[in-house]
C-alpha cells in the first residue's frame, strides 16, 4: 500500500504528484525517513555554499574581468582569459581534490571535510545556516570553526565559476566602453576610476546579472561533487549518496529540489535585471 | 556561406592558423583522438601493462620510471589505464554531439522552416529540457534506466539535443526569407525537399562550429556522471570512475585520483581552445580585424 507498487504507473504518478503536493515526497527505502525532511535538513547546507562560493566568485571574477576589458589584447588580457578558460575546464573534481591534498593533507591548514567542528557546541539553530546562526548568537568559537569548514569547499565551487563571471564581464564591459556616454564622461574630464566604476560597471553588470543565474545552475551541479568530496551534508552529497544507493524516492526529489530553486534564481534575475536598468521593465 | 566554399575555408584555415592558442588545442585535441583510434584498434597491446590485471605485490606506488603515474589499490598500472580509457570518452563525446547535431539540428531546421505550429510543438518540448540542469537531468534519466557506459550516453543525449534544435531553428529564421529559398520554391521543389538541399546545408557549418565547443561539455558532463557511479562500472578504465576510486586514497597515494582529473581536464581544454578559435575563425566580423 506504501508504495502503491501494484498500481499502473499513471496511478502510481498520480499518487506521486498528490503527495509533492500534500507534502509526502515518499519514504527513502534506505534511510527509512521522509525524503522531505532528509531534504529541508540538508538544503540550507547547500544554500550557505552556494551562496558563500558566489560571493568569492563575483569578488575575483568581476574586478578581473573589468581589469583585463581596461587592458584589452595587453598580456594581462591574454592571461586573464587563458586562467578563466581553464577553470571552467577543469572537471570540479579536480580543483576540490587538489585543494584538499595541498591544504588538508600536506599543509594540514583546513580540515578535510564536515560543516562543523564535532568539539564544539553547535549554535542554537535559528535559520538553520550554521555561520548565520553563530552570528546572531555572538558565538564566535563557533562562527571561526563553521568558517573553516566552509572555506574550501566554497573556494573549490568558486573556482570553477569565476572564471565564467571574468570571462561575460570582460567581453560586456568591453562593449560599454565603446559607447558614446563612455567617450562623454572621458571627455568632461572625468577621472578614468569614476568613468569605469560609475558609468560602465553599472550597464555593464546587467549581462553578468542574468548569467549569475546560469552559474548558480552550474554551480548546483559542481556542488553535486565538491559537496561529495568535502563530506558536506548537503543536498549534493545526499543526491550521490541516493544515487551510489539506488535510492529512487530520494533522488527524484533532490532532481525536483534543484530544479524548482534553479526556477526561482531565474525569476529573481529577471528581477535584478529590471533594477539595474531602469528602461527594462516587467509587466 | 556553403560548406564547401574554398576561399572561406582557406581565410578560416589562415585565421586559425595565426591562433596559436587554438591551434595547441587544436593539435592535443587531434592527438588524442589518434591515441583513443590506436588504442581501439589494436586494444591493450600498446600499453605497457595490461590495465585490468591486478598485482597485489605492487600497490599503490608512486609514479616511478617503472610506473610512470604509479600503481592503484589494486596494483595496476595507471598509466595503461588512463590510456586505455581514452576511447571511452572520445566514443561518449562523439556519439552524443553527433547524434544530437543530426537528430536535434534536423528537427530544429525543420521546425524553423515549417513555422506555426510544428515550431511552436518542437520549441516549447526544447524549453521544457533547457529549463533544468544538463547534469541534473542526465542524472535522473541515468539512474532511470541504470548505471552503465552505454545508459549514461542515452542519458546524455536526451539531455544534448534540445540545445541543437535551437541553433538550428535560429539559422533556419534568418535564412527562410532569403532570395535563393524563393528561388527554390519557384522552381517547384516540395517542403522536404528544400530543407533537405538548402535549408541543411546552410544549417550545418554553425551547428559543426558549436559542436566542436560542446566536445568539452559532453566529456565533462560524463565524467561528472561516472564520477557519481552512473557511468561505466568497474573494472572498467573509465576516467571518471576511476577519480572516484582514487579519491579515498587522496591522503596516501594523490596519483589514483588526480592524474585522471588531470587527464580529463587537458582534454577539455584543448577541444575549448580549438572550438573557440573556430568559432572566431567563422565569425566575419573578427577574422577581418
Amino acid at each position: 500500500m506504501r508504495y502503491h507498487l501494484n498500481d499502473p504507473v499513471y496511478l502510481q504518478y498520480y499518487y506521486y504528484v498528490r503527495g509533492l503536493l500534500s507534502g509526502d515526497w515518499g519514504i527513502s527505502p534506505v534511510s527509512g525517513q521522509p525524503v522531505l525532511d532528509n531534504l529541508s535538513a540538508f538544503f540550507p547546507a547547500t544554500l550557505e555554499l552556494a551562496l558563500f562560493s558566489i560571493i568569492i566568485a563575483a569578488v575575483l571574477g568581476i574586478p578581473m574581468g573589468v581589469y583585463a576589458a581596461v587592458h584589452q589584447d595587453k598580456s594581462i588580457d591574454h592571461i586573464v582569459r587563458l586562467f578563466s578558460l581553464g577553470t571552467y575546464c577543469a572537471p570540479p573534481f579536480l580543483m576540490a581534490l587538489l585543494l584538499q591534498l595541498v591544504f588538508c593533507y600536506w599543509l594540514k591548514i583546513f580540515p578535510t571535510g564536515g560543516r562543523y567542528d564535532p568539539f564544539i557546541q553547535e549554535p542554537a539553530r535559528i535559520t538553520g545556516f550554521l555561520i548565520l546562526d553563530s552570528m546572531l548568537t555572538g558565538n564566535f568559537q563557533a562562527l571561526s570553526a563553521a568558517l573553516v569548514h566552509i572555506a574550501l569547499p566554497a573556494l573549490s565551487l568558486a573556482l570553477i565559476t569565476f572564471g565564467l563571471i571574468a570571462r561575460i564581464t570582460r567581453s560586456s564591459m568591453l562593449e560599454v566602453l565603446r559607447q558614446d556616454y563612455v567617450r562623454t564622461a572621458r571627455s568632461k574630464g572625468l577621472p578614468e576610476r569614476l568613468v569605469i566604476f560609475k558609468h560602465a560597471l553599472r550597464n555593464g553588470m546587467t549581462s553578468v546579472v542574468t548569467v549569475l543565474a546560469l552559474l548558480f545552475a552550474f554551480m548546483l551541479s559542481g556542488a553535486i561533487v565538491i559537496e561529495y568530496i568535502f563530506n558536506w551534508p548537503g543536498i549534493g552529497r545526499y543526491a550521490v549518496q541516493s544515487i551510489l544507493a539506488l535510492d529512487l524516492p530520494s533522488v527524484m526529489g533532490t532532481t525536483l529540489v534543484f530544479t524548482v530553486s534553479i526556477v526561482v534564481v531565474n525569476l529573481l534575475a529577471d528581477i535584478g535585471y529590471a533594477a539595474l536598468d531602469p528602461r527594462i521593465r516587467l509587466d | 556561406m556553403s560548406l564547401f566554399d574554398k576561399s572561406e575555408l582557406r581565410l578560416t584555415g589562415r585565421f586559425l592558423l595565426k591562433n596559436k592558442l587554438s591551434l595547441a588545442g587544436g593539435v592535443i585535441a587531434a592527438s588524442y583522438l589518434v591515441l583513443a583510434l590506436l588504442i581501439s584498434l589494436f586494444g591493450d597491446r600498446l600499453l605497457p601493462y595490461n590495465p585490468y590485471v591486478q598485482n597485489f605485490a605492487q600497490t599503490l606506488l608512486p609514479p616511478s620510471p617503472s610506473h610512470f603515474f604509479g600503481t592503484d589499490d589494486l596494483g595496476r598500472d595507471i598509466f595503461s589505464r588512463i590510456v586505455a580509457g581514452a576511447p571511452l570518452d572520445a566514443q561518449i563525446a562523439f556519439i552524443v554531439v553527433l547524434v544530437s547535431l543530426s537528430l536535434g539540428g534536423s528537427l530544429g531546421a525543420f521546425a524553423g522552416y515549417l513555422g506555426g505550429h510544428v515550431e511552436e510543438v518542437v520549441m516549447r518540448v526544447t524549453d521544457v529540457f533547457l529549463s533544468f540542469p544538463a547534469l541534473v537531468l542526465a542524472m535522473a534519466v541515468a539512474i532511470a534506466i541504470g548505471p552503465g557506459l552505454n545508459h549514461s550516453m542515452m542519458a546524455l543525449l536526451v539531455v544534448w539535443w534540445p540545445w541543437y534544435a535551437r541553433i538550428a531553428r535560429g539559422e533556419a529564421l534568418t535564412i527562410k526569407n532569403s532570395q535563393y529559398m524563393e528561388a527554390a520554391h519557384a522552381a517547384g521543389l516540395k517542403d522536404i525537399q528544400v530543407v533537405i538541399r538548402h535549408v541543411l546545408p546552410n544549417v550545418l557549418m554553425p551547428l559543426l562550429v558549436y559542436a566542436t565547443l560542446d566536445i568539452s561539455n559532453v566529456v565533462l558532463t560524463g565524467s561528472v556522471l561516472s564520477f557519481i557511479g552512473l557511468g561505466a562500472q568497474p573494472p572498467t578504465p573509465e576516467w571518471g570512475r576511476m577519480v572516484f576510486d582514487g579519491e579515498d586514497y587522496l591522503s596516501t597515494a594523490w596519483w589514483m585520483s588526480i592524474l585522471p582529473a588531470l587527464a580529463i581536464f587537458i582534454v577539455v581544454l584543448a577541444f575549448s581552445l580549438f572550438g573557440d578559435g573556430l568559432r572566431d575563425a567563422f565569425d566575419p566580423k573578427l577574422r577581418r580585424r
